[in-house]
């Protein structure tokens, strides 16, 4: 996976990565945006970018496998929804979901909110370098309260990886740093 | 050392409800099941001298630990061997609502058929005459061996629907872990029939020695080391799905101790983090699986002489559900009352003593 | 970077400013090259046969990620997790400025092997940490590998590898031998030891000739058989106490590495109490069995611990040091495992700073005679 791939700063908060033909399905590159490590990933043909660092003790997170999820109801059946995907950290194995950034399960408990600040969520958007401005979208997302998912103690909010939604337009891969909201 | 459970000392200790949930007792001698059992195997019995299945290799009747002081009968009876002794020392002395006998009778392991037999004799004596001979006894059915889960959940099926049996008594050295999917009748008929699968020391093993590094040399040694056989059952019960496969089912660990519980639990936490995707039928941090479907009996309680440090572990198992009392009648392991009065905090007390045990083994309810 | 400059650590830890851990678990990983350290005879019987090692009985049980390494540890140039030594370095030494490593080469053994390629492995292996790795940095120690099926060569071997370098600061035994480690025939390693100054480490090695992963028979899944390190240890303990090891090796100092250690205060209440009602056993043990633990007894934060309330891993600490364990704790890595840990997230940042410097050094600097670093 090329690392530290060089980015290239419009100016109005917006990083142009690179050409998208160059992150075709399954591959990823590893870029530095203003001293930050982000994975850009085609996942089955949708973008996504994700801060290389997880959250719960501060692995590389990008270098990790992207899997599919696993499930069952009971012992004697195991399915894959190969449409969920999960960047899985080198580390520990934790699972998060790429398109949310959030875990399988709630970390919360053995994250140390001292050590590991909330993760903020990013939009991005890519973009054709000669396109017309787009309006400003609302990009950025609040922190969420907690919430707890009582099936899967998937815990919202402060507890997930930096996801960083990315688009393509005709040739270029934009990823938007823009300061959040709240 | 713990002082003598007198009555006074009961009352003194703890003024109210006692379910006690692990009284252990003996088959007094074989000939006692010949009213239950077979021609055939009278005779098998008798041509080999056999006088029965011995309970020395756990409980070494010299032992001190075996039996306590107050519960050694100075004729020589064979301690827990009838239902007198255990109004004597249990039920009438301790003033118990309930007392759940686990009837310690190695029939696992060696020829099926001569176990079926043994298994189906022991529960038809439990019944006729212990069960019926006193309103306060309830009982865990004998299964035949390990080697055949059929055979168990048949006798589950056969004999636990008798009013009386409230648990099965499951070898905790069972040769393969319960968790393996052959056990799946087992439990199955224990969901089916609404009893509690009790994991009780115990068991041949199927001649596998008991901990990972061989056999222990010692007694002493060895009894100690006994709690890894019991967490090694639990991780095989989680990992494995049974609580998945079988929602309703409710299981007890009994003679297990308690206080390497949140220890291992936190390992069973973080380890199932990383490691999901290869038992991913658990959905839920095992911890909480626990909460839900196991129960542990107090006794051996492991808890040392403080009540402050033992209620500092009592509060990481993060339930007041968990724990349910048992005597272990007759053995001294130095439980004291006074230490478990005294580590629980009021709220619990009563859930302790005996609430719980009556929530799980559904005592008092649908005549059970 | 040189090696041998005392590293600043690539950054600064909050919480952990100045403290230089040592850490006693490392594993590296021999490339083809330990066939150099053997002899024609072996080298040739592992290309006609080869190690046909654990585990031939559960092929499906595959560890979390290849090797159970971390996968961010394959060095450059290709290999194995923690086969290059400068690499391994760089990940971690230099990562978190450590002082000093203990290396302890697991599947050094191979139990259902002739006695002669068994000790022949073990013998390379520790010529080749000598060789290849001491070489490499001043900052790696080693462990002496053992044959625990023939405790008269692995005597002999501590004694060589003591001559030849002071760098190897303990001996390896396994948690899964064929009898429980205080029995009498594994005695002549513990003498050895104690004659050359030197602590005994149990950790999982997998590879003796037992292959039973637990009392109740095989486990089904690599889930259970790596949160089981608890019950691998439990027996182990009971056994080197009441066989009386410590009685005939007073001076014997026994290291759990990789061994977890909220049992243990559990334990000590359990051994008391049995030991009250079952003392009439053993009338030669001079002491409680809890005396013995807590003078012979060190254990290592992996795998750290993780509660369920981030509270409790100061309850928990804080119990463990008030019966007797204060200063017992090293850090260990695990590197480059999975499941391995930075040496300042092995632990809460909020416990005292003495606490900190004693689990990240100053217990294992005081246990191996190291120094202690401490940069204010």
């Amino acid at each position: 996976m090329p690392e530290n791939h060089r980015t290239h700063s419009r100016g109005d908060g917006k990083y142009v990565i690179g050409r998208a033909a160059d992150v075709p399905p399954g591959v990823r590159l590893l870029v530095n945006i203003e001293g930050r490590e982000v994975g850009i990933f085609n996942v089955d043909g949708t973008y996504r970018a994700i801060l290389n660092r997880c959250p719960h003790r501060g692995g590389e997170l990008c270098k990790g496998d992207v899997l599919g999820l696993v499930e069952s109801e009971y012992p004697g059946q195991v399915t894959l929804d190969d449409s969920k995907k999960f960047i899985v950290c080198p580390w520990h194995g934790w699972e998060f979901d790429m398109e949310t950034g959030e875990s399988w399960y709630d970390p919360a408990y053995n994250t140390d909110p001292a050590r590991y600040p909330p993760a903020r969520t990013f939009d991005v958007a890519i973009e054709h370098e000669n396109a017309p401005e787009r309006a400003p979208r609302e990009f950025a997302r609040p922190a969420n309260a907690f919430y707890i998912d009582p099936h899967a103690h998937r815990l919202a909010g402060p507890y997930t990886a930096v996801t960083l939604p990315i688009e393509v337009e005709d040739d270029y891969l934009v990823v938007s740093l823009r300061r959040p909201r709240g | 050392m713990s002082l003598p459970l007198t009555a006074e000392h009961r009352r003194k200790v703890w003024d109210g409800s006692i379910v006690d949930v692990d009284v252990n007792i003996e088959v007094p001698g074989i000939e006692a099941l010949f009213p239950y059992l077979e021609g055939v195997w009278i005779q098998h019995i008798r041509e080999q001298q056999w006088p029965g299945p011995s309970t020395q290799y756990f409980y070494p009747s010299n032992m001190p630990s075996s039996v306590r002081d107050e519960w050694r009968t100075p004729d020589g009876q064979v301690a827990a061997s009838s239902v007198g002794l255990v109004r004597e020392h249990i039920l009438d002395r301790l003033d118990v609502d309930y007392a759940i006998l686990n009837c310690h009778f190695p029939v696992d392991g060696g020829p099926p058929d001569f176990s079926v037999a043994l298994a189906r004799a022991a529960n038809d004596w439990l019944l006729n005459e212990w069960l019926s001979a006193d309103s306060r006894l309830r009982a865990s059915l004998i299964l035949p061996g390990p080697n055949d889960p059929a055979a168990m959940a048949a006798e589950i099926d056969r004999a636990g629907p008798r009013p009386g049996f409230v648990q099965a008594f499951l070898p905790a050295r069972s040769g393969k872990l319960y968790g393996k999917r052959l056990y799946w009748p087992v439990f199955e008929a224990l969901e089916r029939n609404d009893l509690v699968g009790g994991i009780h020391i115990g068991g041949g093993n199927d001649g596998l020695p008991p901990t990972s590094s061989g056999w222990p040399s010692w007694y002493v040694e060895e009894y100690v080391a006994e709690v890894q056989v019991f967490e090694s059952q639990l991780i095989s019960l989680l990992g494995e799905g049974t609580f998945q496969k079988f929602p309703r089912l409710r299981l007890a660990f009994l003679g297990s101790g308690f206080t390497w519980v949140p220890g291992w639990m936190w390992n069973l936490d973080r380890n199932w983090k990383g490691i999901r995707r290869e038992v991913p039928w658990l959905k839920r941090r095992p911890f909480e699986v626990v909460r839900d479907h196991v129960r542990f009996c107090t006794a051996p309680m492991d808890g040392g002489s403080i009540a402050e440090e033992l209620a500092l572990t009592i509060k990481w198992l993060g339930s007041d559900d968990l724990l349910m009392y048992g005597t272990e009648y007759p053995r001294d392991h130095g439980d004291s009352l006074d230490l478990l009065i005294g580590s629980l905090i009021e709220d619990m007390r009563a859930k302790v003593m005996s609430e719980n045990a009556r929530d799980w083994y559904r005592l008092g309810s649908r005549g059970r | 970077m040189t090696p041998g400059v005392l590293a600043t650590p690539a950054r600064v830890w909050p919480g952990f400013e100045g403290i230089r851990p040592i850490d006693c678990d490392m594993h590296n990983q021999p490339t083809s090259r330990l066939a150099d350290f053997m002899t024609s005879r072996w080298r040739d019987y592992l290309q006609l046969v080869g190690r046909r090692a654990y585990p031939q009985g559960t092929p499906l049980r595959l560890a979390a990620r290849p090797m159970a390494q971390r996968m961010d540890t394959v060095p450059p140039g290709g290999g194995m997790g923690g086969s290059d030594p400068d690499f391994s370095r760089q990940q971690l030494l230099d990562e978190y400025g450590i002082t000093a490593a203990v290396i302890g080469t697991i599947n050094a053994s191979c139990g259902n092997s002739p006695v002669g390629l068994q000790v022949e492995v073990a013998r390379a292996t520790n010529d080749y940490n000598r060789e290849i790795w001491f070489a490499a940095d001043p900052r790696w120690r080693s462990s002496i590998n053992t044959m625990p099926t023939d405790p008269s060569w692995s005597a002999a071997e501590i004694a060589r590898c003591h001559g030849l370098s002071s760098r190897y600061v303990q001996v390896y035994m396994d948690t899964h031998t064929e009898r429980p480690a205080g029995d009498p025939m594994y005695w002549p390693i513990y003498e050895a030891a104690v004659e050359h100054g030197l602590p005994v480490a149990f950790h999982l090695n997998g590879l003796s000739g037992n292959h039973q992963s637990s009392g109740v028979g095989e486990y089904t899944f690599y889930y259970e058989v790596r949160t089981s390190l608890t019950a691998y240890a439990q027996p182990l303990v009971s056994s080197l106490i009441f066989e009386g090891v410590f009685d005939q090796f007073p001076a014997l100092k026994v290291i759990l590495v990789e061994l977890e250690w909220t049992w243990v205060v559990p334990m000590i209440w359990r051994m008391d109490a049995a030991w009250r009602t079952m003392r009439a056993e053993l009338p030669s043990l001079f002491r409680e069995p809890s005396d013995y633990l807590r003078e012979h007894f060190w254990f290592t934060t992996q795998p750290a611990l993780d509660p369920e309330h981030p509270e409790q891993f100061y309850e928990a600490y804080s119990q463990f040091e008030r019966n007797g364990f204060g200063d017992r704790l090293m850090f260990a890595s695990d590197y480059p495992h999975w499941d391995m840990d930075s040496p300042f997230d092995s632990m809460p940042a909020g416990l005292p700073r003495a606490t900190k410097e004693r689990i990240l050094a100053g217990n294992a600097a005081a246990l191996y005679g190291l120094e202690q670093a401490v940069q204010r």
